[in-house]
């Protein structure tokens, strides 16, 4: 109770530094919540526009994409896949490295064969299309918008696919362009063209193999129980590859991203903390006498420090206090609606964003800032409060 | 005598300061003895010694030389917590500026002390009001030193400083800040305090009111006693 009114002898800089502590908090509920979101985002917006949350692939693939390097028995598999709990939905693509031509202009590149229905459930690429259509079945061909413009083909020219089946027999696809995409990532928008999956196993000498099993998941954050899951499930030779194997450049980004916040947090955190060490320092030289008084009268040293150290606990739960009530509906409704940032892509060196940025609010997160700044405090004012362990009563009761 | 029947007894007391190196004797080798139950005023000029006694005598400050013992404790032999521990529960304070705690109102303030002794909140909350009501403060219980005149203050301080029965209630300069009415309050309820509870006081004071007040009158000069007198009806 002491200490609770003891805060209130300056009610201004008692407002001014629960302000402080307040403002600081909700920063950096902020801050983090916009910080995970836009990580939830860019991992979402990349796996969905290609990727899939999760692959399964031949163990050498990752490294080495080789035509080779294939997984057999693929529609068992994939219903397999698809019957583990977490799994949304599979998608399975067959991928191999070929010389496109178009009339006399020719180019490397990826060509990919693909279930036309799987993909347009696991993959936002089919509808990024600029002309045209997505593909159907037969001998058609969907291709990047960079590589249209280099062959400078458009829909409805034929694709000339020439490449090298696994035992090197020449692989030939005379396929029609029927639609064109655009992502905004460079290396898909160059180098990428997809055809039915059949028509590829046919052209590449490949039977109920394909090289890749996408797989999307119900939620990206279980994907340690899917992989021990799937894991169980493969033959030799297989391996799982989550998203983080799949899109390292993304991994990279978010690493990055989390180190520069991390210190920003750390600074405005001490620059809290250093008003706190002053707020205390001029606690302790204005009630010097007081706490002479105290002494006098035989109060011990260490209880006087856990009196400001009490007085430093209401203050920060005033200030954590203030900043939740502030945040909850904030925070509510930056998860719900968001902040529109179209346009963030070219920022972003062509990574995939929605076009809101949404808050992702974690407990533990949200739970940790009120409580960094709780032992933070506590340590700010026990520095000057350490001073009364050495505080002689007579000297004090002189003091103005 | 018997030792245990003095409060306060002081033997070869000397106190060195060091002012930039120059060493200041404030007590210069005092020997006195108080018995329980007396009145004693410490007077003196500014610089005598008078408020380095008080703070030997209560456990505040610790003498270059020569012993303490009150209550029959050689203060001398304790440890810092050991001093506290008898400045908590032998000596009652009342200090110049009365020194209340503003945030706290007047019985909260007198029940602090208890608070501090380990008293459970319902006594302590009943002693204190007993205490107010017997120095004729009740009414003011819930007023906060801010909203009290300068005698009542005191007087709150006084309920403070006798509230857990002491054996020695210091006062240093009780009177400085109050004008000649309230004075005369104060030094009336002292010397109740004395006279109905038997409560050892030693005061330390300018003011030749007070002195009067006082059975025994303790003159300091330089450090050392120069006199000592006794009302000769006390004697009696």
């Amino acid at each position: 109770m002491i200490a609770w009114r003891n805060l209130w002898r300056n009610r201004r800089r008692t407002l001014f530094t629960a302000g402080s502590i307040a403002f600081a908090c909700l920063l950096l509920m902020f801050s983090r919540s916009l910080q995970l979101g836009s990580y939830t985002g860019m991992i979402d917006a990349a796996t969905e526009l290609f990727s899939g949350h999760a692959q399964v692939q031949h163990a050498d693939f990752l490294d080495d994409p080789r035509l080779r390097y294939r997984v057999d028995n693929a529609s068992a598999l994939a219903q397999q896949l698809a019957a583990v709990p977490g799994v949304a939905r599979v998608a399975p693509r067959g991928q191999a490295f070929a010389l496109l031509s178009v009339d006399e202009r020719g180019f490397g590149a990826q060509v990919m064969g693909v279930e036309p229905t799987a993909e347009q459930d696991i993959s936002t690429l089919p509808t990024a299309l600029v002309a045209g259509r997505y593909l159907q079945s037969g001998d058609e061909a969907f291709i990047g918008s960079t590589l249209a413009r280099n062959l400078g083909a458009k829909v409805g020219d034929e694709l000339v696919v020439l490449g090298t089946g696994p035992e090197g027999g020449v692989a030939a696809l005379a396929l029609t362009i029927v639609g064109i995409f655009e992502t905004g990532q460079v290396e898909l928008d160059r180098g990428l063209v997809q055809v039915p999956l059949d028509v590829f196993q046919q052209g590449f000498y490949l039977e109920d193999q394909v090289h890749q099993l996408a797989l999307s998941l119900d939620r990206v954050e279980d994907i340690e129980s899917v992989a021990a899951a799937v894991e169980t499930l493969l033959p030799q030779g297989l391996a799982f590859r989550g998203w983080r194997d799949l899109m390292p450049d993304v991994v990279q980004a978010i690493a990055i991203d989390r180190a520069s916040n991390r210190l920003f947090y750390i600074i405005l955190t001490l620059v809290v903390l250093f008003s706190i060490v002053n707020t205390f320092i001029m606690t302790v030289f204005e009630r010097t006498r007081e706490f002479g008084m105290l002494l006098a009268i035989g109060m011990r040293p260490w209880r006087l420090i856990g009196m400001l150290q009490l007085e430093a606990l209401w203050l920060t739960l005033l200030g954590s206090a203030v900043a939740c009530l502030l945040a909850i509906p904030m925070l509510a409704w930056l998860s719900l609606v968001g902040i529109p940032i179209s346009g963030i892509e070219d920022l972003l060196g062509g990574f995939a964003f929605p076009s809101h940025l949404k808050a992702h609010v974690s407990l533990p997160d949200m739970g940790a800032i009120p409580a960094v700044f709780i032992v933070g405090c506590q340590l700010s004012a026990l520095l000057p409060a350490l001073r009364l362990r050495k505080l002689d009563p007579v000297e004090a009761l002189r003091a103005d | 005598m018997d030792e245990h029947e003095h409060v306060v007894q002081c033997h070869g007391l000397e106190r060195t300061y060091h002012d930039d190196g120059v060493p200041v004797h404030a007590l210069a080798g005092v020997d006195f003895e108080v018995e329980r139950g007396d009145f004693v005023s410490l007077a003196g000029p500014s610089g005598s010694g008078k408020s380095t006694l008080l703070n030997c005598i209560g456990g505040l400050d610790r003498p270059t030389a020569g012993r303490v013992v009150v209550g029959g404790v050689d203060l001398a032999s304790l440890s810092p917590t050991e001093l506290a521990e008898v400045r908590l529960r032998r000596v009652g304070f009342v200090f110049q500026s009365y020194n209340l705690i503003p945030v706290l109102s007047a019985r909260e303030n007198v029940e602090f002390i208890m608070q501090l002794q380990g008293i459970p909140a319902a006594e302590r909350h009943r002693d204190a009001m007993e205490m107010l009501d017997s120095l004729g403060i009740g009414e003011l219980a819930d007023r906060r030193p801010g909203e009290l005149s300068g005698g009542q203050q005191q007087r709150v301080a006084v309920a403070r400083a006798i509230v857990s029965k002491p054996v020695l209630l210091l006062a240093d300069e009780p009177s400085a800040n109050l004008d000649s009415h309230t004075t005369a309050e104060l030094l009336q309820l002292l010397a109740d305090i004395n006279r109905e509870r038997g409560m050892t006081i030693i005061t330390a004071t300018h003011d030749p009111a007070v002195m009067a007040f006082a059975r025994r009158r303790i003159r300091l000069v330089d450090g050392l006693i120069v006199s000592d007198q006794r009302d000769q009806d006390a004697e009696d």
